[in-house]
């Protein structure tokens, strides 16, 4: 043993902490979101599963809408796309969050319908993936993953409205789900852990000692700011007996990461590929993935400006041209998704069936950044479908309704979530 | 009905239909037991239910205003806002609305009057017990400002690494939307090492070198062949030209610091020239070339006019330079589209001719680089060798003071040191940063006395950091840490970094320490530092405050002028100008490249247009300028790109002047910058509806309610068959809609003659119908035309018509108060972290009065409520 190794040794020996064999290396940063909800212990349970995707910009209404409703619609242009699998998939009209409105501002929404983002007073509230989470995520090694490209935002938020900071390199999160760490790279990283669980529990107890100090909208935040300490230590805790486990061994190779800024399908496919492997794996049960479009020319063929540009289209056909390109691709993408999913078995039948997918927008018409009759779709996850469902009146019907179904098919008793009425009407389980 | 009943112990309820406004009020009411009293007299008064209650009922009723669940609760600020807005609504006449009956006027005052007294009442017995600003927090800006004063290093960035505040009142920095959970906590962890570590870079002093780098006609290094190509270096071709933005294979657009890899200061200079090209000679530019040099990561470290002598000039700089940091050389004048060559073969020597060929026909200008070198690291900004202090550097002695610094070995029977935590600078500038580690280097802070020293350190640091001498078991809390590994044979510097981490994560540091009632020195000190430098008070700023001087005006006032007057106060101006005008958003859109080619790519103009504001705010502080200057100025400050853009004449070069505006020009005031046009326009389009919001909101401060949810939206068009005015015409017809544009259009009216960028037009570009344009950009043929004429005429609210900017500038004039108002009720929000109430309103109008007779002086105005009761108290 060379003295470097041996000094590594008597740390971890001084700090009493037997730690052969552990997993793999856990990095501070991705504490946010890819440590474990405190809660049982893995345990059989449902098995239904959450992915739901964002595209930041609008899809062309046009192209998307079908023409006629129930199950004799007529394909638009981007649903022949995926009209392979007309038969697991729903698509809603005169939908959209009540009052998320401000264009851009209500990506932030998508996932969480907290009205009105971007003015004064607002705040967010938690996103239904993490809502699931709370409840079902300890059956998993990570309770939910928030997937990113081309941002390293994400759709997912807290219950205090705080935003999880997304995944965006494929690599990293290829390392994070699958591969294991160096024994040493394991020691440091958990005594690393452990310092910061050793300050944390220090700093909550300063916390609390402050709070009998100060005047009562002061002690109300030093409380959050408490709650939010332990919590932080119950995942640090939690995580550290996930890393006991061994990881699951996949035989797809590690991922690259683009440098290129125009490679939004190519990112977008290696995203979607490893969202399908975690939850084929079971490492997780909950996806959210913010496609994020930004001024860069995506490589696709016939297309020389970058998705929010062309969104900005002001009607002019070439750039409508362009924009229809760009999107296509992007169904193209979706439809390679499902068939993965399609093509993956399970005791019951395909994991599609068990997992709902969200495809959707926050952008009626970018072109007008409008907030309402959004383009937005489920597939799989067990529900009756085939189907084009209008339900739009004077007014866009509740999307947040969506969300309750899911979170039902999710086997969560609820008939709430956000400003939800009920159920999405029309949109019911399979028999059994 | 059982609830009814339960909540009549407060004696507030006497009415069954409020029972649902109170269940929010249960959690506050214990701190509150009067606090829903003072309401009792306006819930259910008789004026309302005469006049009102008929169209604000119910769950559609008008404007999203039900009366028959708003209860009076000064625990709910939203419902006491909107009891605010009943209030301003009847006493400004537009309720009820004109077709319905008038109210007899002696009902109408009392039941203003007691709904003034209500909402008066409600907020002072809410101040008194919760003060009017709840916790608050270091948002992420200014914890990166903290971070940097605290440690002495200015180049930390930070504030990607924290999760972003929401924002509020306009501003990200309200106490009342700052929530915290584990994701900032866990953040708050990683920030503070990366700061610390960032800080300490333990290293051996090294020894500042120069280096220079030649390049050659392929826009390469000269490689370590260039002996066997030229016989010495001032044999080869001097200038290697660009014509457009070198691309990134070639240098110099990337260029390494190959002398040293180490961070510090560094001295760049720059042999340069620029030039204009024309179909085979070279002439003297007509415009200013400018190039900068910035980080792959963006961060910009010089920006320079390139010289246009014969000879070329030299440029020179000192910057920040962390390790292994790729530079790159940005042509900012450049365009970025390709100027290809016509060729069909593609082997050298067709190529060769081709270049021939069209060099002979090209006209463009163009900048060439002769050598580029790097001079240091050095310990200080200076970068001057005579002067220079010695290493380790000042970020270092703000965590171990003098200590000295040894290699580590195995005798001294510590353990190895740690490896460090440093940012990803590799990381883009949007979203979140990362951090990487680095090995440790074999290095150790020695101490004789280590507890001692440990002890010593986190004193002077924690006293720093919590901007107040910390409490006694707060030392012991954080020293802990340091003892414990201290006694397990760590290094020092792994032990003091997690007393450090410990400190940083403490409520102590990333709250504001703020009690009810009025604030003592510390934290004034606290309050008037963050809104000044967005940081930490210096320690001249804590004498004040453990001395008392901070509690008098006099003693306010010199440390307020003190403050504004030192360099850091560029963060007030340029976070305070980035919230209020959305200059944060200047790079939200780009202009289209169709409509606006001129325009393509042009950072420079983007960055020049957010200069000129932030100078503009700027001169208007330090000058003391009346108000009226935001909307009418006989002055811009604005450099030569901006001069063009302006059609003013004279003005040379990439640095912002003060320039004095000539008759008749539409310049002049903060509406008719470039960026503030760019910021309410799309890149596409222009809308009049927007930008009348814009100013309605930001200037005004009559912020227009939020259109119905089937009010319809003007899509952009740019066939060129209509004008946006036509379209909007159609879209107003509806009375219901005419009401609200009526005081939205006429500003966006009057700004129409301003295109995109803020250049004046007389007609609209269009890409559909329309008269051809013969104009060559980049040597291209324009693809535009010219569109119908602009109309920016209209019809004041109050009735006055104007006929473009001009006159509606003098309307705007005219409402100086109200200009003043808002920027006041800005400043109070901004400075404090919390909105204006309306019990701030006295304060406010007071603050008005006494600035009235100088025409509302904006340093008088900020000076006013950095002095008022308001700022001195919770």
């Amino acid at each position: 043993m060379n003295e470097s190794k041996l000094k590594l040794n008597l740390r971890t020996f001084h700090r009493r902490t037997v730690l052969r064999g552990l997993g793999a290396c856990v990095a501070l940063p991705l504490l946010d979101a890819m440590i474990p909800a405190f809660g049982a212990s893995p345990t059989a349970g449902g098995s239904h599963r959450l992915i739901a995707i964002l595209t930041n910009q609008g899809i062309l209404p046009k192209n998307f809408f079908p023409t006629g409703v129930g199950n004799d619609y007529v394909a638009s242009p981007y649903l022949k796309i995926v009209d392979d699998f007309r038969d697991q998939l729903t698509i809603f009209s005169g939908v959209s969050h009540p009052q998320v409105d401000g264009g851009h501002s209500a990506e932030q929404c998508f996932l969480t319908a907290a009205p009105h983002p971007g003015r004064g007073g607002f705040r967010n509230s938690i996103s239904v993936d993490q809502y699931a989470a709370e409840r079902i995520g300890h059956r998993t090694r990570f309770p939910s993953l928030a997937l990113a490209v081309g941002t390293k935002q994400s759709l997912s938020y807290t219950q205090s409205g705080v935003q999880i900071p997304g995944e965006e390199s494929p690599s990293r999160l290829y390392r994070r789900l699958f591969v294991q760490g160096s024994q040493q790279e394991v020691e440091a990283q958990v005594a690393k852990l452990r310092d910061g669980r050793s300050i944390l529990d220090s700093v909550g107890e300063r916390a609390r000692e402050l709070g009998r100090t100060v005047g009562p909208s002061d002690r109300n935040k030093l409380d959050q700011f408490y709650t939010g300490v332990r919590d932080l230590e119950q995942r640090l805790h939690k995580s550290e007996q996930w890393e006991q486990l061994p990881k699951t061994k996949v035989s797809m190779k590690s991922p690259q990461d683009y440098k290129d800024p125009g490679a939004l399908i190519e990112r977008t496919q290696v995203m979607f590929d490893l969202a399908r492997i975690a939850m084929e794996t079971d490492s997780t049960r909950l996806i959210s993935i913010y496609i994020h479009q930004n001024d860069a020319k995506p490589n696709v063929d016939g297309v020389d400006t970058g998705t929010h540009p062309l969104t900005h289209h002001g009607n002019q056909p070439e750039k409508l041209d362009q924009l229809t390109k760009i999107e296509s691709a992007q169904f193209g993408e979706l439809a390679k998704l499902l068939g993965g999913l399609r093509e993956s078995k399970t005791a019951t039948g395909s994991l599609l069936g068990e997992t709902s997918v969200i495809y959707g927008t926050s952008m009626g018409n970018a072109n007008a950044h409008t907030n309402n009759k959004l383009p937005v779709l489920i597939a799989g996850g067990g529900f009756r479908h085939a189907q084009h469902l209008d339900l739009g009146g004077t007014y866009d019907y509740p999307l947040p309704n969506l969300f309750v179904s899911v979170l039902q098919r999710l086997g969560i008793e609820t008939d709430k979530f956000a400003t939800a009425s009920g159920t999405m009407r029309g949109l019911e389980l399979m028999d059994g | 009905m059982e609830l009814e009943t339960s909540f009549t112990e407060w004696g507030v309820l006497s009415i069954a239909y409020r029972v649902r406004v109170l269940v929010s009020a249960i959690t506050f009411s214990c701190f509150l037991p009067n606090s829903t009293l003072a309401g009792d007299s306006i819930v259910g008064h008789s004026f309302l239910e005469e006049h009102c209650v008929h169209c604000h009922d119910g769950s559609e009723s008008e404007g999203g205003l039900n009366l028959s669940v708003l209860g009076f609760d000064s625990s709910d600020t939203n419902g006491l806002a909107t009891w605010a807005r009943i209030h301003d609504r009847i006493v400004a006449g537009e309720m009820p609305p004109a077709d319905e009956s008038r109210p007899d006027q002696v009902a109408l005052d009392e039941f203003v009057r007691l709904s003034s007294d209500a909402l008066r009442d409600a907020w002072t017995t809410r101040y008194a017990t919760l003060g009017r600003v709840g916790g608050r927090r270091l948002n992420p800006v200014e914890y990166e400002h903290s971070m940097r004063d605290l440690l002495a290093s200015t180049w930390l960035e930070l504030k990607e690494m924290l999760p972003p505040d929401p924002e509020s009142y306009g501003f990200d920095n309200m106490a009342e939307a700052q929530e915290i959970s584990y994701v900032q906590l866990a953040r708050y962890l990683e920030a503070a090492e990366v700061a610390i570590d960032g800080a300490m870079r333990l290293r051996p002093a090294p020894q500042p070198t120069k280096s220079r780098m030649w390049f050659t006609e392929e826009g390469r290094y000269l490689g370590k062949d260039w002996k066997e190509r030229f016989a010495s270096v001032d044999d080869r071709p001097q200038w290697t030209w660009f014509y457009q933005q070198p691309n990134s294979a070639q240098a110099p657009r990337r260029i390494r610091n190959l002398s040293q890899r180490l961070p510090g200061w560094y001295r760049f200079r720059v042999h340069c020239r620029a030039a204009l090209w024309d179909k085979g000679e070279w002439k003297q530019p007509e415009e200013g070339q400018v190039a900068w040099i910035n980080t792959a990561a963006k961060r910009i470290l010089g920006k320079f006019d390139v010289p246009d002598a014969a000879e070329g000039g030299v440029v020179e700089f000192t910057a920040w330079q962390n390790e292994n940091e790729l530079l790159e050389f940005f042509y900012a004048t450049a365009d970025d589209r390709q100027v290809s060559l016509k060729t069909k073969n593609k082997d050298p020597k067709s190529l060769a001719e081709a270049h021939q060929q069209f060099l002979t026909t090209y006209r463009g200008h163009a900048i060439s680089v002769d050598w580029f070198e790097i001079d240091g690291p050095y310990s200080s900004e200076a970068c001057q060798p005579e002067t220079d202090a010695d290493w380790p550097s000042e970020s270092f002695r703000t965590l171990f003071g003098d200590l000295p610094l040894r290699p580590w070995t195995t005798s001294s029977g510590l353990r190895q040191p740690e490896s460090l935590n440093l940012p990803d600078l590799t990381a883009n500038t949007f979203g979140l940063r990362e951090s990487f580690q680095l090995p440790p280097d074999m290095l150790m802070v020695v101490s004789r006395e280590p507890k001692e020293d440990a002890e010593g350190l986190l004193r002077t640091f924690m006293t720093r950091a919590y901007r107040r001498p910390p409490e006694e078991s707060e030392v012991r809390r954080c020293l802990r840490f340091a003892i414990e590994s201290i006694e397990q044979d760590a290094c020092f510097q792994d032990a003091m970094r997690l007393a450090y981490k410990a400190a940083l994560c403490s409520p102590d540091f990333l709250y504001f320490r703020e009690s009810p009632g009025k604030l003592d020195g510390y934290a004034v000190a606290s309050r008037l530092s963050y809104l000044l430098w967005r940081s930490m008070p210096d320690p001249a700023l804590l004498d004040a405050a453990q001395s008392g001087e901070l509690l008098t005006d006099k003693g306010l006032a010199f440390h307020f002028n003190r403050m504004l007057a030192d360099g850091k106060s560029a963060r007030f101006v340029h976070d305070f100008t980035g919230q209020w005008l959305d200059l944060r958003d200047v790079h939200a859109t780009s202009p289209d490249r169709f409509l606006f080619p001129e325009y393509f790519c042009d950072n420079h103009l983007v960055d020049s247009g957010v200069a000129e504001t932030e100078a503009t705010f700027a001169t208007m502080i330090s000058d003391n300028l009346p108000v009226k200057n935001i909307v009418d100025a006989d002055f811009v400050m604005v450099n030569e790109r901006l001069a063009t853009l302006y059609g003013m004449d004279g003005v040379n070069g990439s640095k912002i002047r003060r320039v004095e505006v000539p008759q008749k020009s539409p310049r002049g005031g903060l509406l008719t910058q470039c960026s503030v046009l760019k910021v309410t326009a799309n890149g596409l389009t222009t809308s009049p509806v927007l930008r009348g919001v814009w100013v309605m909101d930001r200037i005004l401060g009559q912020r227009p309610a939020a259109p119905p949810p089937d009010a319809g939206a003007i899509e952009p068009d740019t066939r060129g068959a209509t004008t946006i005015r036509e379209l909007l015409a159609r879209h107003s017809r509806d009375a219901s809609c005419a009401n609200c544009h009526a005081s939205i259009d006429p500003p966006g009216f009057a700004l129409e003659n301003f295109d995109v960028m803020g250049s004046w037009r007389e007609n609209y570009r269009s890409l559909g119908e329309g008269e051809r344009v013969e104009e060559l950009v980049a040597l291209r043929e324009v693809t535009y035309k010219t569109g119908l004429p602009v109309d920016a005429s209209g019809v004041t609210e109050e009735g006055e018509s104007f006929n473009d900017f001009h006159d509606f500038r003098e309307y705007l004039v005219i409402q100086e108060e109200q200009i003043a108002r808002n920027l006041t009720e800005r400043f109070l929000t901004f400075s404090t972290g919390a909105g204006v109430s309306f019990a701030d309103r006295e304060v406010i109008e007071s603050i008005l009065r006494e600035n009235r007779e100088n025409r509302f002086p904006i340093r008088s105005l900020l000076e006013s409520i950095v002095l008022s009761s308001l700022f001195r108290h919770k």
